[in-house]
This record gives C-alpha cells, sequence and structure tokens, in this order.
C-alpha cells in the first residue's frame, strides 16, 4: 500500500505562522492538523482538512523540556477525533531549513500521543509532524495500522504544487544509447532552463491525469511530454474515428483504419519521447479510473459535457487534486459564428467552477434538456492548440511557480474571432474567497451522517 | 442538515438506516436497499435520491445500477456517474413532469415516492 500526505499551502503557511509565535515561557509551540482518508485498492491518501492552535493556557511550565501541553489539549483533539470522525496529526516548528530531525523527547513521547489518538479511531491517520522553514518529517501511521510510517511523501496543495520525490520512481533503467540520450546528461532542456534548477525533477515526478485525449487532450499530452513530465494517467473509452481527424494531433488514417483508442495514440507520442514513459492507459470512462486518478499531481480535463466538468472537479476536489478545466464551444451570434473556450484552474479550497459561474443550474438544465440531439458539436485544431497551450502554461507555472505570479485560480476566456485570451472579469472579485460548495473539511472519502 | 426534520422522521418510517452528505453543495440521501416496484430486476438496490433540482430534474433519483423496468423509458444519461465516491446511473426520462409544483414545496417522502413509482407504470 502507497501512502502519502497532502497539506493545502494555505493551511501550512496558517500552522507556520501560528507555531512560530514565541510563547510566555514554552520554547515551541504545537498545533493539531485534522486529517481525513482517500482511500483506493494500492494507495491512501491522508488529506490535513483543518488547523488547530492552541490557545496560551494549554501549556504548562517545564524546565526539562521545550514544550509541554496539558491534558485537555490532548482531550480536545480525542473529542475532534470522535465527533468528526477526523484523525489528528499533532505538529510543532524547529525552524532551520532542510528535513527537521525530532528530538530525544519527541521521540520517547509523541509516539505515546499518537497510540492514545489511534485507540479513539484507529481507522483514521493519527500521528505527529516537526516542521522546519521548508520541509517536514512525519511520522503517521497508515489507517487500520498501529504503528507509525515514517518519511510518508508530503504534497502542498497551492501555488506553486510541491511534490516529494516518488518513492516508485523509475530506477535501474538498462544502461543503452536511447537512454543516455534520454537522461539528464543530455542538453535536452536547456532551452527551459528558465523553469527553475529543480524543473527537470519536478516533471520526472510529477503524475498528470489527462481525461479526454480528443482534440484537446492530443495537444496537453504531446507538449507536457515535449517539456519532460514522464508519469500520465490518460482515460478517454474512445477509438478515433474519421471525422476526429480535424483535430487530434499525431492521429493518422491508419490509426483510424486500425480503430486505435485515443489514448493509445496518445500513449505511443508520449512514448516517442520518454521511451520509459510510466502511462496508465485506461480505454474506458475515468469513472472506472478513479485509483488511477487519486495518484495524479494535476488532473486535466478535456471533457465536452458541463455535468462530466462538474463531476470531475467534484472528484478532485474530494482527493485534493488541482484540476485544469480546458473547452471550446462554436456559438451561433445571428449574423456570425464566435469560437468561445476556456482555461479554468480549479484549485482545492479556492473558488470552484460554479463559485466562477461556469457552472450554473442553466447551463447544466440545458445540456440534460439536449440529451440525444444528434451530431457532434463544431471542434478546430487551432483553438484547441490555442487553448490547451495556455492550459500547458498554466500547469508549468503551477509546477515549477516559475512565474511567481501566485495565482491559484485562473478563469481565462478564449475567443476565436480576435484569438484573444483574457481574464474572466468576475474571478478579482471572488479569487480570494473560500469555496462552499467543496469546503475542505469534505475532503476525503466520503462521511455520511446517519439520519 | 438542509431538510426538516418531520420530514426526514417521515422518511425513516418507510426506510430503515438512512444517511446524508454533500457534495458541490448538493445534499443527497442514501438510501439502501431502496425496494422498486414489482417488475423491476433487481428489484432491491441501493439510491442516492436528490430532492433538490439537479441537471434540470426538480429532483433525481440515483440507483447503484441499471434495473430493467416497465417505466416510460429505456434511456439512462446519467450512465455511471461518480457522486460521493461512488458510481449511480438514473433514467433520462421525466419522472416526475417539469410542470409538477417545485420541490421546495413537496414533502421528501411524497418526491420519493413519485420518483420510485415512475419504475411501474408505462
Amino acid at each position: 500500500m502507497h501512502v502519502k500526505l497532502k497539506i493545502p499551502r494555505e493551511l501550512f503557511e496558517k500552522a507556520l505562522v501560528d507555531l512560530k509565535r514565541p510563547h510566555r515561557f514554552a520554547c515551541e509551540r504545537v498545533g493539531f492538523f485534522s486529517t481525513r482518508c482517500s482511500r483506493g485498492p494500492s494507495i491512501t491518501i491522508v488529506h490535513c482538512i483543518d488547523y488547530h492552535s492552541l490557545s496560551d493556557d494549554h501549556y504548562i511550565e517545564d524546565n526539562f523540556v521545550g514544550v509541554r501541553i496539558g491534558s485537555s489539549a490532548i482531550t480536545e483533539a480525542m473529542s475532534r477525533c470522535a465527533s468528526n470522525k477526523v484523525g489528528q496529526l499533532h505538529v510543532h516548528y524547529h525552524g532551520g531549513h532542510g528535513v527537521p530531525r525530532p528530538s530525544h523527547d519527541d521521540c520517547r513521547e509523541l509516539p505515546l500521543l499518537a497510540r492514545s489518538l489511534r485507540h479513539v479511531d484507529a481507522e483514521q491517520a493519527q500521528g505527529w509532524a516537526i516542521l522546519s522553514a521548508d520541509n517536514t518529517i512525519l511520522f503517521i501511521n497508515e489507517p487500520g495500522q498501529s504503528e507509525d510510517s515514517p518519511n510518508m511523501p508530503l504534497s502542498l496543495i497551492g501555488y506553486p504544487l510541491t511534490i516529494q520525490e516518488r518513492a516508485d520512481r523509475r530506477e535501474n533503467i538498462p544502461y543503452s544509447v536511447l537512454h543516455r540520450l534520454a537522461s539528464g546528461k543530455s542538453n535536452r532542456y536547456t532551452r527551459q532552463s528558465f523553469l527553475g534548477p529543480d524543473s527537470e525533477r519536478i516533471f520526472s515526478n510529477a503524475i498528470v491525469g489527462i481525461v479526454g485525449l480528443g482534440g484537446g487532450g492530443s495537444h496537453i499530452s504531446q507538449q507536457l511530454a515535449h517539456l519532460g513530465i514522464v508519469n500520465y494517467v490518460l482515460c478517454d473509452a474512445d477509438r478515433i474515428t474519421f471525422t476526429n481527424l480535424n483535430r487530434t494531433v499525431n492521429a493518422t488514417l491508419f490509426d483510424v483504419i486500425f480503430k486505435r483508442y485515443k489514448t493509445d495514440i496518445a500513449a505511443r507520442t508520449i512514448r516517442r519521447l520518454h521511451w520509459n514513459a510510466s502511462i496508465i492507459n485506461h480505454h474506458a470512462p475515468w469513472e472506472s479510473a478513479t485509483d488511477s486518478l487519486m495518484q495524479c499531481d494535476i488532473v486535466v480535463g478535456c471533457v465536452d459535457t458541463f455535468s462530466g466538468r462538474r463531476d470531475l472537479e467534484a472528484f478532485c476536489r474530494r482527493h485534493l487534486i488541482p484540476y485544469v478545466d480546458v473547452g471550446m464551444d462554436v456559438q451561433d451570434l445571428g449574423d456570425r459564428r464566435e469560437i468561445m473556450g476556456q482555461v479554468i484552474l480549479s484549485m482545492p479550497g479556492r473558488p470552484c467552477m460554479r463559485c466562477m459561474g461556469f457552472l450554473n443550474d442553466q447551463v447544466l438544465a440545458e445540456e440534460a434538456r439536449r440529451y440525444g440531439d444528434a451530431g457532434g458539436r463544431p471542434q478546430v485544431v487551432w483553438s484547441n492548440g490555442v487553448l490547451c497551450s495556455a492550459a500547458v502554461g498554466v500547469i508549468v507555472d503551477l509546477l515549477t511557480g516559475w512565474s511567481k505570479s501566485k495565482r491559484d485560480s485562473i478563469y481565462l476566456n478564449f475567443r476565436g474571432s480576435d484569438l484573444s485570451i483574457t481574464d474572466d472579469p468576475r474571478l478579482p472579485y471572488i479569487e480570494n474567497g473560500d469555496c462552499l460548495h467543496y469546503p475542505l473539511l469534505q475532503a476525503g472519502d466520503p462521511i455520511f451522517t446517519t439520519l | 442538515m438542509a431538510f426538516a426534520e418531520d420530514e426526514i422522521n417521515e422518511l425513516k418510517q418507510s426506510f430503515a438506516h438512512l444517511a446524508t452528505a454533500s457534495e458541490g453543495g448538493t445534499e443527497f440521501i442514501l438510501i439502501p436497499s431502496l425496494t422498486l416496484p414489482e417488475g423491476c430486476k433487481p428489484q432491491k438496490v441501493d439510491a442516492l435520491f436528490c430532492p433538490t433540482p439537479r441537471d434540470g430534474y426538480i429532483s433525481r433519483l440515483f440507483l447503484s445500477q441499471k434495473v430493467d423496468h416497465q417505466g416510460p423509458g429505456k434511456n439512462w444519461n446519467a450512465d455511471g456517474v461518480t457522486i460521493l465516491g461512488r458510481q449511480w446511473w438514473a433514467v433520462s426520462w421525466n419522472a416526475i413532469p417539469p410542470n409538477a409544483p417545485p420541490s421546495s414545496t413537496q414533502r421528501l417522502a411524497a418526491i420519493l415516492a413519485r420518483q420510485v413509482e415512475a419504475f411501474r407504470c408505462t
């Protein structure tokens, strides 16, 4: 079983600010993250969904340890476990940089605390962590297990994404000319070195899910492969047809003749650039590939319907995965036609596509009313290309932070007649607000309340 | 919880083990082993009841699998959609006509009964 921890960056920074505050007599401060889990057959993701600061009166003066907290603070943590069906992660700050080292007292006392919390609810992730200015060491149990698993990989969800080294990263690749050419020893990525010294490492660790490998997804997968992304989850149930050839890049007449799946065509393009790429290829709707998609660091949706977008965003929010939506449509304006499109970055905890006004009851109802209408909607290669290039720009900035834009909510509108991409005017009014549709407290596997 | 307590109590008289959860700002009611009208195959399925408007429908009843039934249509336009971490199916035809009184003026038990009964008649 693969286990990893995710913390929304905003929550992580809130914890750092709190823990760095001086206390009247204690040398350190302590807090708790509330956690929930997403469980799949091969992975468990532990999400931090809330942070709880300890008030000053919870601290006990003790000259022999850096910090001691009273039993009432621990009782409160246990109470949160029992009443809210959450786990608790005890956290404190050691300062400095790099991986913090637990003290002798930490190693003696905190595992006992974690064990006590596990007695309240063993099915949740309980444990302890120490933060430095830029890193974390974690001791947390796999839900249902009684012992801590140290060094669980951590992801910070926000701008930029922080993705720790994958434990299952492919190593020991047989030596070959191809490998030598494909490895970092070549000068393959020198022209994009401005993305940062870590960009190659980030790209080789990130897992990107692409749902829909037609006119949109084929551009996205191709560009990401050129950039150096090597881990993919591809989902599309469709095989290529003649009507797709006007816009699906890298698809050929032979692919149509041989009725190849769209995901196979995208995988072929990726493998021609990275022969050792890790590609999970689902010839099926994404709903049957949720265990694979759960593991992604970013999911890109190139789906045809508003309801499909809503459902995919809901899935991503539940598993704290940033979702990038790409889409276009041709609208009849009476005297002429206009190509309209959008690129949206939906970041967990931040405004969702409903908050942004892109999804609403009216468009979803209209789409349902059209159910069964014959014929495909108009699509063209160049507008897909422009939109997908913008989406790849959003993904690269999110992964590397190269622009320092700090934008974790994005809603771009494309207009085909003047080939313009502009910020949606509604976003500035909502981008600093919380999302009411997908509160962080609902992350993880659904919790049903008995009526 | 978004539902009136007396309406929930009325529902609980007919269905045991009801549970609720919310996603995307919509509140759903989980009904384990809902019994569908005779002639449906299978007759018992888990159901996810959305009593409020969704996708242009006044209310929706999602089932844990497709069923053979005697209702007015055979199409399923919610075809394996993921809601609350699980796949669900819902028929495309209106179990409750669009000109029916809005769901906010109807009791939960009455809305659910109409949704279920729609699988019976042609």
